[in-house]
């Protein structure tokens, strides 16, 4: 409606503002040299940015959510990338319903997952434990995963695989040699979505684990609630930074 | 597009196709030997559901070793079907098929002796031309100088040395169809199928690569199988042509055979072009037989089959065997109601009764051919033995 027009670049930039001011409010926070979250009143430190390298807090949950993340999108990817394949190649007619199936948790409230989830690893004795995290994960991202897997895989051409089958390649071989260095950047971007997906996941998290296996968002989470402390602020302004770091150097490639 | 069933693989897969006991090898296959035989071979997709399609109806074919073989047909005719099944890409409903007398109807792709050419050539984009070539090789498990040696041979056989490090996406489509058909020879396949290879080209491109597969095919050796819509492009390059038209086999012989001895109307009037008259039989003495055509007269003709006095059959004949003269004699005759010049011969349609023809004369009005104009009226005569006769 608005089109090029100068309107319309006012208008954007509005919606922008709106979307990223309590963004930016948060970093004044995070320089407070008091105990708890307040605006600094003249007086800056970087107390709060100190108590992050804390190894049995802030720093314990930071290497957790890391593994916990690495493990578990590596694995998302993984399964994500072999169901994908098998649909691609095979063709069943029950394809719709198993892509359906797959992409349940992104349907169901998560709450509903967390309980179905909590349930499952109290059952196994996993409640609470790295394993049982990791397995909770899985199971919410392969969802995104699946989805990247198999849009890079529409864009296939199928005779790619004929050829290599027509050239002597066995079934493996095709899907090795060929089809998944074919499909490699769609393998990233569904690790890449598995890995943050991971990182920032609380609802189930909240559920299956808090005593002795602590995520870096339910310690946030946690500290929200209880103590306000503001190296919460901290934290955060670390990762919009890093978020903001991310986005400028994708810009200056292409 | 169908989905291919694959069938499991019974033996390790790797091994499978080198270890076949008459994998390639030696080019020297016997003259006279049988490359490929499909017999009663019937395609049914969907078999059981309502969208049920049968693609091929009891085909029965023979291709010979050494033969640059082409299955022509009009777009859905079930051509490309029989390349899939010979290929393995689609399993076949029932009948058998046999690749130099092995029967491979079970065999997925991977296990017989047989390489393609894809429509779009299908080459890997992630690896190099050399690659690409070497790819057939090395899944057959030959030992690293020897597939070195087979690129180096092949990208000199279809002139694509100096490409040899470039990925596919950065050729054009010719350098591309010369990629495409070096790959599938490196691994010297007893078969090499060809599923409308020059489609993709332009038209000068097109003439070009025709000869080129041709003086490919003698080279090597290797049985060519090739299918195209293109009747130009079938009899300029085949050894032997099949037509095939809504899943029948409808005639197979030589390019000459084909274009001067059509068996049925389909085959007369898809290859080439072609006048088909009805006519009766109205009298029939050993190899010849004298046909009515309403409102025309009375035509002679050899006939290959027995006729029966009164039956209804088609005439046929091909637009530059019809001559047209002055009308001073008896016999048919016929109205130009229009003539276009074409350069080197000049069409002419006539009307004669209810029927409409087409007569092309070689630069008419030059070298003592008469020309004419729409609305003459002319006397037709037939070339001995231009006419036809067609039951069905």
């Amino acid at each position: 409606m608005f089109g090029r027009s100068r309107l319309g670049g006012f208008f954007a930039g509005l919606a922008g503002l709106f979307l990223l001011l309590p963004l930016v409010a948060v970093i004044p926070f995070s320089f407070t040299p008091k105990r708890f979250l307040s605006m600094p009143d003249g007086e800056y430190s970087l107390r709060h940015y100190l108590a992050i390298f804390d190894p049995d807090t802030w720093l314990a949950s930071i290497g957790t959510s890391t593994l916990v993340a690495i493990l578990s999108s590596v694995i998302a990817t993984a399964l994500a990338a072999a169901f994908s394949i098998g649909i691609w190649l095979r063709r069943p007619a029950s394809g719709r319903f198993l892509i359906g199936l797959v992409l349940l948790p992104i349907i169901v409230p998560p709450v509903t997952s967390a309980v179905a989830l909590y349930f499952l690893l109290a059952q196994i004795g996993l409640l609470d434990t790295i394993p049982g995290l990791v397995l909770s994960h899985v199971v919410m991202i392969v969802p995104f995963s699946v989805i990247a897997i198999l849009g890079a895989l529409s864009r296939l051409d199928r005779n790619l695989e004929l050829a290599a089958r027509n050239l002597g390649a066995s079934q493996l071989q095709s899907i090795f040699r060929v089809i998944l260095p074919n499909i490699r950047f769609g393998l990233f971007a569904a690790w890449f979505v598995s890995l943050v997906m991971s990182w920032e996941e609380s609802s189930v998290t909240l559920f299956v684990s808090g005593v002795n296996v602590i995520t870096l968002p339910k310690r946030i989470w946690d500290n929200l609630r209880l103590d306000l402390d503001p190296a919460v602020a901290a934290i955060s302004v670390i990762m919009i930074v890093a978020t903001t770091l991310v986005i400028l150097l994708r810009k200056s490639e292409t | 597009m169908q989905r291919a069933i694959i069938e499991p693989n019974p033996t390790p897969p790797a091994d499978s196709k080198a270890a076949s006991p008459s994998k390639p090898g030696s080019l020297l296959q016997h003259p006279n030997s049988v490359a490929a035989e499909v017999r009663n071979l019937r395609k049914i997709y969907n078999v059981g559901s309502p969208q049920a399609h049968e693609a091929l109806k009891d085909v029965n074919l023979s291709i010979r070793a050494n033969e640059f073989f082409t299955l022509l047909g009009p777009s859905g005719c079930g051509k490309t079907t029989l390349l899939r099944i010979l290929g393995g890409f689609e399993m076949l409903t029932s009948g058998t098929c046999r690749i130099f007398g092995e029967d491979v109807s079970r065999l997925p792709p991977e296990a017989r002796p047989v390489n393609t050419v894809f429509q779009q050539y299908a080459l890997f984009p992630h690896m190099t031309v050399r690659r690409n070539i070497a790819f057939g090789l090395e899944m057959l498990g030959k030992p690293k100088a020897e597939v070195e040696r087979t690129v180096e041979r092949m990208l000199d056989l279809v002139h694509m040395r100096e490409y040899a490090d470039r990925r596919p996406d950065t050729m054009s489509g010719g350098q591309r169809q010369r990629v495409a058909l070096a790959r599938a020879l490196a691994p010297q396949p007893k078969l090499l199928l060809l599923d409308e290879p020059l489609s993709a080209l332009d038209l000068k491109l097109r003439q070009k690569m025709r000869l080129e597969l041709k003086s490919l095919q003698r080279e090597t050796g290797i049985t060519f199988i090739f299918v195209t819509h293109d009747q130009e492009e079938a009899l300029a390059m085949s050894d032997r042509v099949a037509v095939i038209s809504n899943g029948h086999l409808q005639q197979v012989g030589t390019p000459e055979d084909i274009y001067e001895q059509p068996q049925s109307r389909f085959v007369a009037d898809f290859i080439g072009e072609s006048n088909l008259i009805e006519a009766k039989v109205a009298d029939s003495a050993g190899s010849e037989a004298a046909f009515d055509i309403e409102g025309f007269g009375q035509v002679q003709a050899p006939i290959g089959q027995r006729v029966e006095v009164g039956q209804q059959v088609w005439l046929s004949i091909r637009p530059e065997r019809l001559v047209l003269g002055a009308v001073h004699r008896e016999g048919p005759q016929a109205t130009v109601t229009d003539r276009t010049y074409l350069g080197n011969a000049v069409e002419y349609h006539l009307r004669a009764g209810k029927h409409a023809l087409t007569a092309r004369s070689p630069r008419g009005g030059l070298r003592g051919r008469q020309d004419f104009a729409p609305g003459d009226a002319v006397s037709l005569g037939f070339e001995p033995g231009s006419i036809k006769v067609l039951l069905s």
